[in-house]
């Protein structure tokens, strides 16, 4: 059985789209901005995956204190076994979508959450 | 009488080479013609710097003697300049050299230049203090405003008719001058300073006798304590007077600056609009990004809300299904195990009747809720929350202030290029000042009135002690009294002899200033005259009696040039008037009006022209035979200019 991991990455290229998106100062820190664009793909109904070559950024634990997200998931996707890789790819494939809308200057965070 | 005879300049202005004007001595008028950038303010400069040793620019500010120097000479190196004026003054020749050289090689500003005076009266060079006494004598420099003016200075006359003007203050003060005021006002200053040291002396004469000791020294107490408040008065008088002189330097240095002003005021404004738009813009963003944090709960809130209801749905048709599967049961077994009964064969009968072999078949395949249940015991863990109103407000607003921040910041880069040549510093220290300076004013006036009614309360003591003294008094003191009494009277003499002089110059002023106002006015069946103020203003009465209040430019350019000759005419001390293009102001009939009365204003009146002014045809058609001479400031290259006699 695949083991889950404990910590949550992002990819070079994600990293640069969250860099991207916390100079905009909608944001209070990073941790926000991977949330936000959590829910934003599981909106988008991005399918169960995993997202291989990340680099750490945050604790699991950290990131969803409450343990919200991870109920959510088990609600949501109730295939997965390894709810913080769901996560993680979540959060890698949130932010592309993200970032793909905010490179026009029209769309904002109220624009995001239409 | 001061009569001009001949000027010499060499140096000065675009004068490179040595340039003579010989002024006729005979009553009537000169005429020096020249273009602009000639030499005309020049030459009105170059008497000014003989007798002064000053040279005015725009707004009668002192300009740098640096700056006079032929640029022509300077270029080759040749710094410094000239002016000789030769002049009668009651019957006696006078020769004036004022000599800039300079001190260095290459001089940069004005204290790198030595000036060099010479008086000579007849044959004879005064010395330094006699010559000053004697330039002071023959042209004060306070009064040198009725000589040598333009048509900018003629404009600060109608500042006569504004009581609180301190511009008025200083013209009226020069007027005084001129008129001769000041000699007796000398003379009662130094008399009440006689009478009040023998009111002294009288007080303690009777301070020694025991009859009269007590009301001595009561006197001596008082008049001490007049004097110490006369003492603060004056130092008082003397603050206000320091204080009015800073408040018109810096009300002259805010016109000047006006523009500037107004453009610092708006970029004071701008960066304070700013500054608080940058400080909303934290605070928006603070609470933008506050609302960002949760907004993922936002985003999900549609599709957690779709889960839940399909995993209640999914409970609900789990349930139903296990209902049915315990109904099979206990048909089959006779036995329902929920409530520990046995079934009769009725009860099981009507029982198989409503479960279907179809139904019983589905239950079998997906029994147990737990699936569904926990996944809707995990949807209910999540906070539904819809913040996103809140976040596209604190966006819109925050677009809105990024959007004016940077307006803002066009617009201060746009005032600061606009107060490039400006010093904001200044002008801004220049306004605190004012503002500061108003107020001191304002305490001085007042502690001003609390003294002079401190000291109208001691005279009426002294007054009433000095009754007492007189009845009780010794041969002695009587005698010290009756002299105290004596200089009273005579200080009291020259103070109405100051209102009575004061009231029959304003008296002859006005009548002259009348003369020659309708003599100049173009509106001579409409006006009748001229009357005069305390402060020497001239108001233009209507032949209905009614004083004329909306003056024209052009009118308040005759009233003061009806002035200047009424003062001429009226003042112990007389000379030329030189004027410098006075008729920008006024249309072509008042023009002629003025320069056929010039011969009536002055003996000797040099003027100052362009031809586009006055051509040279309708200045001979005007004066006639009182025309004495004319020359023309020909010009020779940007920087040079020759004088030459038109014959």
């Amino acid at each position: 059985m695949e083991r889950d991991r404990e910590t949550i990455g992002l990819t070079p290229e994600t990293q640069a789209m969250l860099a991207n998106i916390e100079e905009r100062g909608w944001f209070m820190e990073g941790q926000d901005i991977a949330r936000f664009c959590l829910a934003y793909a599981i909106r988008a109904k991005v399918p169960e995956g995993t997202t291989p070559d990340t680099e750490t950024r945050w604790a699991a634990g950290n990131f969803d204190k409450t343990g919200e997200i991870r109920a959510l998931l088990a609600a949501l996707y109730p295939a997965c076994k390894t709810p913080v890789r769901l996560m993680e790819h979540l959060v890698n494939e949130g932010l592309r979508l993200v970032a793909a809308r905010v490179a026009s200057s029209s769309v904002g965070p109220a624009e995001l959450m239409d | 009488m001061l009569q001009l005879k001949r000027l010499e300049v060499q140096g000065f202005g675009p004068f490179a080479d040595p340039q003579v004007i010989n002024f006729p001595t005979s009553p009537g008028v000169t005429v020096i013609y020249g273009e602009n950038m000639r030499g005309k303010t020049s030459l009105l400069n170059a008497i000014r710097y003989a007798f002064f040793g000053t040279v005015l620019g725009r707004g009668s500010r002192p300009r740098r003697l640096h700056t006079i120097s032929n640029r022509d000479l300077a270029a080759e190196g040749r710094f410094g300049f000239t002016v000789t004026l030769e002049f009668n003054y009651d019957g006696q020749e006078y020769e004036l050299v004022r000599e800039c050289r300079p001190r260095v090689a290459t001089p940069t500003c004005d204290q790198d230049y030595a000036q060099d005076v010479m008086l000579r009266r007849g044959v004879s060079a005064l010395g330094p203090q006699e010559r000053e006494r004697a330039l002071q004598m023959i042209f004060p420099s306070e009064v040198s405003r009725f000589f040598l003016f333009d048509g900018e200075l003629l404009q600060e006359y109608e500042e006569l008719l504004i009581n609180e003007s301190s511009t008025g203050r200083r013209i009226s003060e020069a007027i005084e001058r001129i008129l001769g005021l000041p000699i007796l006002k000398r003379g009662r200053a130094h008399l009440t300073q006689l009478f009040e040291e023998a009111d002294r002396q009288a007080a303690k004469e009777a301070s020694r006798h025991q009859e009269t000791q007590a009301l001595g020294t009561a006197l001596e107490q008082v008049t001490e304590q007049k004097e110490a408040h006369r003492k603060e008065l004056t130092r008082l008088q003397n603050q206000l007077e320091d204080l009015n002189d800073q408040k018109a330097e810096v009300e002259q240095r805010l016109q000047s600056q006006q523009k500037y002003a107004s453009i610092l005021e708006n970029l004071d404004a701008a960066r304070a609009r700013l500054e608080a738009a940058n400080g909303e813009m934290g605070s928006v963003r603070g609470e933008l990004q506050r609302a960002m944090a949760d907004a993922w709960r936002s985003l999900l809130r549609e599709s957690v809300r779709a889960a839940r209801e399909a995993a209640q749905r999914d409970v609900k048709g789990q349930l139903n299904a296990l209902v049915l599967s315990l109904r099979q049961e206990a048909i089959a077994d006779g036995h329902c195990k929920t409530c520990d009964q046995d079934l009769s064969q009725e009860v099981r009968q009507r029982l198989k009747t409503t479960v279907s072999a179809d139904v019983a078949k589905t239950v079998e395949e997906t029994f147990g809720v737990s699936g569904a249940m926990s996944r809707l015991a995990d949807l209910s863990k999540f906070q539904e929350m819809d913040n996103s109103g809140e976040v596209r407000q604190l966006f819109r607003r925050l677009r809105a202030l990024e959007m004016e921040t940077v307006t803002l910041k066009d617009t201060i880069a746009d005032l600061q290029a606009d107060l490039a040549e400006s010093n904001p510093e200044m002008l801004r220290s220049t306004k605190a000042s004012y503002g500061e300076i108003i107020e001191r004013i304002s305490i001085v006036k007042r502690a001003i009135e609390n003294e002079e009614k401190a000291i109208g309360e001691k005279d009426q003591s002294i007054q009433r002690l000095k009754r007492k003294l007189e009845a009780a008094g010794s041969p002695n003191l009587r005698a010290t009294q009756v002299r105290a009494k004596m200089l009273r009277d005579a200080a009291e003499v020259f103070s109405s002899a100051i209102e009575r002089y004061k009231s029959d110059l304003r008296v002859r002023v006005e009548a002259t200033a009348s003369r020659l106002f309708r003599l100049m006015t173009t509106e001579k069946q409409d006006y009748d005259c001229l009357t005069i103020n305390e402060g020497y203003g001239l108001t233009i009465r209507h032949r209905d009696g009614r004083a004329e209040d909306a003056r024209s430019a052009g009118a308040e350019h005759v009233v003061a040039l009806a002035l200047m000759g009424a003062l001429q005419h009226n003042a112990p001390l007389r000379g030329p008037i030189v004027m410098d293009s006075p008729f920008g102001r006024l249309d072509e009939e008042h023009t002629s009006n003025v320069i056929r009365t010039l011969p009536e204003m002055a003996e000797q009146v040099v003027l100052l022209v362009y031809e586009a002014e006055v051509g040279k045809a309708r200045m001979r058609d005007l004066l006639g035979s009182r025309l004495l001479r004319e020359y023309q400031l020909d010009r020779i290259s940007s920087r040079r200019t020759s004088v030459r006699e038109i014959k």
